[in-house]
């Protein structure tokens, strides 16, 4: 039975491989698995994210609700309810 | 060139002569000590100079032992000592944690674990009531190594004793900000790091690991040799940034179809990304986020049904399962005619999953079975 799932897994990471960017994302993070080695032991305080102007602000964004995405997805969604919307 | 090291005892301080002489690497110095003492101090001289000789000549083995003797004995001299011994004392467990790391034996890195266990505590409860002299200022730095360690280890038992430990006792400890690591902002990042890892990976609590990994960095610097850091900190932060409901505005690469999903409601793309980065979110502990990123995958995608159906505030749950099935349905497929029995079951569903966004504040509104429908605030149904 645990044959045959060790199976399952390694067929699973195989086809992960194969698969082109999460070959490379997994590698890069398994070299970094460790957080442990610093290249620096420390840095002024001027230097850090937290007192450069705008570094929270580029990180993050209030809210996208009013951003309207035109993908594939979303117009042929809105398509079909809108239509469903004027059958009614 | 020969080095006293008698006035480091007398003085109570230290220098890089002070950190040489502990070190395993022989920098051609000699070191003499005359003081009298209790015999400690002749022990750890002839165990440091042993460690230096072994390094040349002992096996990985005969090494380890001579580093934990020396850690040792560091450990009860600096019983006696005020916090001037703190960063030596770090120096040596650290050095003797990556000896243990060579032999990379679970029984010798638990040996180690033990030792470093013994300094963190000579810190943690140190009392001394004149508290510029207070070892406490270095229990984060010793306990950034036993995390290291039980991450070698595996072991999640003794991460969760430590984060109690630092928890239960944190009136009575200095902040981090105010510990000895902010003399070295590296241990900052780090001790941030994994306790936002412990509690948002391991513990599924976002909130706090939400906190702790933008602690982590926002003390970073822009450095690029940081960038690897900087990177993982990220990974680890965007689900739980996501989960508190913050927008993050750039990703790495193994999101962008995350993002994506939540920001139109593409459930099947969003189920598509999971399945391929299955494992990956699985060995780092964001799988658990990520079943819960779902949930505002539909809320998105709900929110979706009600604008595009003119934003009123009685929403047929007939129109929800439209935009349900579209969500859900791979690539060109066609939606298939639901059977009478299929239609009432996905209907059924659809409610159950309502009632848990109502639960959970995402939606303000009410259902009524009765009339398969969701009656919806007119003032902020999505608050």
């Amino acid at each position: 039975m645990n044959g045959g799932a060790n199976a399952a897994m390694e067929i699973k990471k195989e086809s992960l491989a194969s698969v082109p960017g999460v070959e490379q994302s997994q590698k890069t993070l398994e070299e970094d698995d460790e957080f442990e080695d610093f290249p620096l032991d420390t840095w002024p305080s001027e230097e850090t994210l937290r007192e450069t102007a705008g570094a929270q602000t580029n990180l993050w964004e209030e809210d996208w609700d009013d951003v309207e995405v035109d993908d594939g997805f979303t117009k042929e969604l809105r398509a079909e309810l809108e239509k469903s919307r004027t059958q009614q | 060139m020969s080095i006293n090291l008698n006035h480091y005892f007398t003085e109570k301080c230290y220098d890089g002569n002070f950190l040489n002489f502990l070190s395993i690497h022989d920098n051609g110095r000699s070191y003499y000590l005359t003081m009298p003492n209790d015999g400690k101090l002749d022990e750890l001289y002839n165990v440091t100079m042993e460690l230096k000789s072994r390094q040349l000549t002992g096996t990985k083995q005969q090494v380890f032992e001579v580093s934990e003797q020396q850690l040792k004995l560091l450990n009860r001299i600096a019983e006696q000592e005020t916090n001037w011994i703190v960063y030596p004392l770090f120096i040596v467990a650290e050095q003797f944690y990556q000896i243990s790391k060579t032999i990379n034996s679970i029984s010798e890195l638990e040996r180690c674990g033990r030792t470093i266990h013994r300094s963190f505590n000579l810190c943690l409860n140190d009392r001394n009531p004149t508290l510029p002299k207070n070892r406490r200022i270095g229990c984060y730095m010793f306990a950034n190594l036993e995390f290291q360690l039980y991450h070698k280890l595996k072991n999640r038992d003794m991460m969760k004793n430590l984060v109690k430990v630092l928890q239960s006792r944190r009136q009575e400890i200095p902040t981090l900000r105010q510990s000895l690591a902010r003399y070295h902002k590296s241990h900052m990042v780090k001790y941030n790091y994994y306790m936002g890892e412990y509690y948002g990976c391991y513990e599924g609590d976002f909130s706090r690991g939400h906190e702790y990994l933008s602690d982590a960095l926002m003390d970073c610097s822009r450095d690029p040799r940081l960038t690897k850091k900087r990177q993982r900190i990220v990974i680890l932060l965007v689900p739980m940034a996501v989960l508190m409901k913050k927008r993050p505005v750039k990703v790495p690469e193994i999101y962008h179809n995350m993002l994506k999903a939540l920001k139109t409601g593409n459930l099947s793309q969003y189920d598509a990304q999971v399945h391929k980065n299955e494992i990956f979110y699985l060995e780092n502990g964001l799988y658990v986020a990520m079943s819960l990123i779902r949930e505002l995958v539909l809320l998105r995608l709900i929110k979706q049904c009600y604008r595009y159906y003119g934003s009123r505030n009685i929403l047929p749950l007939s129109i929800i399962a439209i935009g349900y099935t579209k969500s859900t349905q791979r690539g060109k497929q066609r939606a298939k005619k639901l059977t009478p029995q299929a239609e009432r079951e996905l209907l059924d569903s659809l409610e159950c999953q309502l009632a848990n966004l109502i639960a959970k504040d995402h939606i303000k509104g009410y259902l009524s079975h009765s009339n398969r429908c969701i009656v919806l605030s007119k003032k902020n149904p999505f608050p």
